[in-house]
């Protein structure tokens, strides 16, 4: 799995979401906020290219006192969304 | 048509106009029903691009006044004076200056993300049209709405199906 080409994290209004940019309008009605973790694990799956979740669960743990299992739960959920909105493949 | 409807509105529009003013384009969803038939508030998107040339007939976002922001057309240019209505208005008309166009739309953006341009020659003359039958305006927007209710029944029968 990785990101698709074009999307990008940007701080709009404070907050950190993922924009479509270099491949058309950014548009304003289909804007995904992250939350810390969310954004903290996007930037890792930018830097690995192709990633598993297992590979992003592993990353947390070792960035965050946290079991593998919960890890896999929240990084699960998050990349779940990202596939609703069509910004990982 | 409004497109800042509260206080977190106005400053993701704020974002929103300095992006275009960097270049980038930017699709902005609008509210109101004051550019029907065209743009369809609550439904429809608008594309933004950096204003350049404005003239009479284009379609813009501009301040017109204390944090009031509206999607409408420009009916005239005097000096630096722009008179701008929406297309759904019957007379209600805003004033503001060149300086307070901050985006000129070039599409309207349907929910499907299909983008219909404002800028080919026959959209261009209906356009021209409309603004000449301002005295029809009141009936043509009445079978509009009669149009409209009958199309959304229609959508309705067909999805309870």
């Amino acid at each position: 799995m990785h990101i698709k080409k074009g999307f990008v994290l940007r701080e709009v209004c404070g907050e950190q979401v993922i924009m479509g940019e270099g491949i058309g309008a950014l548009d304003f009605g289909k804007l995904l906020c992250l939350n810390g973790t969310a954004t903290w694990l996007w930037q890792r799956a930018s830097e690995l290219g192709e990633f598993t979740i297992v590979a992003l669960a592993e990353a947390l743990c070792d960035e965050y006192d946290v079991a593998l299992d919960d890890a896999l739960t929240d990084v699960m959920s998050i990349v779940e969304q990202w596939k609703n909105v069509n910004v990982v493949e | 048509m409004s497109v800042a409807a509260n206080k977190d509105d106005g400053v993701v529009l704020a974002e929103a106009i300095r992006l275009v003013n960097e270049g980038v384009e930017v699709i902005f969803p609008v509210n109101g029903r004051s550019m029907r038939p065209f743009i369809e508030g609550g439904r429809d998107s608008v594309l933004l691009v950096k204003p350049q040339d404005v003239k009479p007939l284009d379609v813009v976002l501009a301040c017109v006044g204390e944090n009031h922001y509206v999607v409408h057309r420009i009916i005239s240019v005097d000096g630096e004076r722009v008179t701008l209505m929406g297309d759904g208005n019957l007379q209600g008309r805003e004033f503001c200056e060149c300086k307070e166009i901050y985006a000129k739309v070039t599409h309207v953006v349907s929910p499907n993300g299909k983008r219909h341009a404002l800028n080919t020659p026959f959209i261009h003359f209906v356009q021209k049209m409309w603004v000449k039958v301002l005295p029809l305006r009141k009936y043509l927007l009445k079978l509009y709405r009669v149009y409209m209710r009958l199309r959304n029944f229609k959508k309705e029968v067909h999805d309870a199906h």
